[in-house]
């Protein structure tokens, strides 16, 4: 009896002991999360200045070509196919590997919506050249816009 | 940019807000205008939630998102929400104060988590379309061709015809929302939306957490999950996996709390929070079902045994995406290019991939780990699960399994991808790493108070 209550006396004051020791632990844990927090603080907002610095002074149209910027697209021949594409045409973009890997085409069927692009060139109206030659395309086609070695606009002859 | 954009935007975050605030009102959480007050951001939030999930099924039905269609889902939700008021009594969160220091440290934690969001707002205020190569080459492409085309166009250039075509269309339709509120296509109003629900979502976790978690311990955790380089990388990214990450860390806080505090209300909550990001990405659906199986296995193991609540948590997220398994069902959809499920019952394809595996579970711990993107998180809430495993072991087995649940489902889509492993982990593993940092990051103040709380009892 006596040492059953001795056992029983012992093992609350490990568990009391135990829970002060996990108290202790976390209490640990909560000041390291915000000193990991605070240290980040400097280096968040130098991140935002940067951001900031480099889009300030850039127009609305600027920014939102800021992707294809970034990934080293031809920003002029997307603005000028904007302009000459009518609004509810099917396109196709046709450009060379090292401009493939700017992630053109796809650019492209982002930035002229509602005009609609196609995988396949033999079934679209016109066509957005950029880095391959107009001879391989397989389709006959019109020059209707030309930015000299920096791309092509074409219509497709029907 | 002239203000007519953030008019427009104004007018849907009321809406939403209304929405949200319709469905804490039918669940008794809002009943007052201190309830408005505290649970302004968890409103907003859950608002966005699900009018997210009835947009995605009025796509699906064939509907088109112009702005009184969305208005009137709006409406709807609101007006179902206050409706059941009547035959649902009040329920009033009550809040864990601090007393003494402690409160500095809570305040230095909530100024660090104010200095992150000026900060990002700082960003996103002269942020243009974003960089990120699956922002722009699918998940905006997406939204504008909802917009411009009125719906889910299975056409040449239309909804189906970018990458990821299995996705479902909640981020899209929530985009494209926003276009046709904001009357343009142009990306930076979105920037500043998604800061709002960012910030929405801190409100919401503050709120949702305060009912559990002293301030002390609530903040430094809060401000360590708003510090995290990542997470703010992510954050107006315009990527897919920035409200799956968000939606994720909700639905784990409100299936913590259920488990702590068995309120069915909390359930209702997991389940809206669970389901919209099952609707989000694929990447939702399994770290949703394995939240919600563990609380209907502690449900029928744990007496009083009332499995309802987490049953519908359950069946809440399979339910929002049926329709649109049916929809890509009827249209002929592969549900992923990148990889056939099927796979993971072919044992020779799969020892045939083993070399895949193994150098996904090589590099893999260094992005889970990594300081540089995630601070120590990850360590935190591993630690943190082991301190408050003997007093609340279903809490530890909740958050250790939901987070692994990420990182082993990624771990099998390296197995049995069809892309080069090499670049398939490169191009997705940090993006998709983030909701189970951010669901750590959420487990973290719940396990800590759990650890330092002095009751025994277990739960």
């Amino acid at each position: 009896m006596e040492g059953t209550r001795s056992r029983t006396r012992s093992e609350t004051l490990s568990t009391t002991r135990n829970g002060r020791l996990i108290a202790r632990a976390a209490a640990v844990l909560v000041a390291v999360a915000l000193l990991a927090a605070a240290k980040q603080v400097p280096r968040s907002l130098r991140t935002a200045h940067a951001r900031v610095e480099a889009s300030e002074g850039r127009s609305a149209l600027e920014r939102e070509l800021a992707p294809a910027r970034w990934w080293g697209m031809n920003e002029k021949l997307l603005l000028r196919a904007e302009q000459v594409i009518p609004r509810d045409a099917v396109y196709s973009v046709v450009v060379g590997r090292r401009q493939a890997l700017s992630g053109a085409p796809l650019f492209y069927s982002y930035w002229l919506l509602p005009r609609r692009r196609s995988k396949d060139s033999g079934a679209a109206e016109w066509i957005v050249l950029w880095g391959k030659d107009r001879s391989r395309l397989g389709v006959a086609t019109d020059v209707v816009a030309d930015l000299g070695g920096e791309g092509e606009i074409l219509r497709v002859r029907r | 940019m002239s203000a007519a954009p953030f008019l427009g935007l104004a007018m849907l975050d009321t809406l939403l807000l209304a929405a949200g605030l319709g469905v804490l009102c039918g669940l008794g959480l809002a009943r007052s205008w201190a309830d408005v007050f505290r649970h302004g951001g968890l409103a907003l939030v859950l608002g966005w939630a699900v009018v997210g999930i009835a947009e995605s099924w009025a796509l699906v039905a064939g509907a088109s998102l112009s702005w009184w269609v969305v208005a009137s889902i709006c409406a709807a939700i609101a007006a179902a929400g206050v409706s059941r008021a009547r035959r649902i009594p009040a329920f009033r969160l009550r809040k864990v104060r601090e007393h003494g220091l402690a409160r500095w440290v809570a305040c230095a934690g909530a100024a660090i988590v104010v200095v992150q969001l000026v900060a990002l707002l700082w960003r996103v205020r002269t942020q243009g379309a974003p960089l990120q190569w699956d922002a722009w080459a699918f998940w905006l492409p997406k939204a504008r061709s909802i917009a411009d085309f009125g719906g889910l166009n299975t056409g040449i250039g239309g909804f189906t015809s970018f990458a990821s075509p299995g996705y479902p269309p909640l981020v899209p339709a929530l985009d494209a929302t926003l276009f046709s509120f904001t009357g343009t296509t142009d990306a930076s109003p979105l920037a500043v939306q998604e800061w709002l629900i960012a910030a929405a979502f801190f409100a919401a976790l503050w709120s949702l957490l305060a009912v559990r978690v002293r301030p002390a311990i609530l903040w430094p955790c809060l401000a360590l999950l708003a510090s995290l380089p990542n997470v703010t990388a992510m954050l107006a990214s315009s990527l897919g996996d920035e409200p799956l990450m968000l939606l994720l860390g909700l639905g784990s806080a409100c299936a913590a709390l259920w488990l702590l505090e068995g309120e069915g209300h909390f359930a209702a909550l997991a389940a809206f929070f669970l389901s919209a990001a099952a609707l989000a990405k694929n990447e939702g659906m399994p770290p949703a079902l394995v939240m919600a199986v563990i609380m209907l296995v502690v449900a029928v193991a744990r007496p009083p045994r009332r499995p309802l609540a987490p049953t519908l948590a359950l069946a809440a997220p399979l339910a929002a995406l049926a329709p649109w398994w049916i929809w890509m069902r009827v249209h002929g959809l592969p549900p992923s290019p990148d990889y056939h499920l099927s796979d993971l019952l072919r044992p020779a394809l799969l020892s045939g991939r083993l070399d895949r595996l193994s150098y996904a579970a090589h590099v893999l711990p260094g992005h889970v780990f990594s300081r540089q993107q995630w601070l120590l998180t990850m360590p935190l809430m591993l630690v943190a699960s082991l301190l408050a495993a003997t007093r609340r072991p279903a809490l530890s087995l909740l958050a250790l399994a939901s987070v692994g649940t990420v990182v082993v489902a990624l771990l099998v889509v390296y197995w049995i991808g069809l892309r080069p492993v090499g670049w398939y982990v490169l191009t997705s593993v940090d993006r998709v790493i983030a909701s189970a940092v951010v669901m750590a990051g959420v487990f973290l103040p719940l396990l800590l108070e759990e650890a330092l709380r002095p009751d025994q009892s277990s739960g």
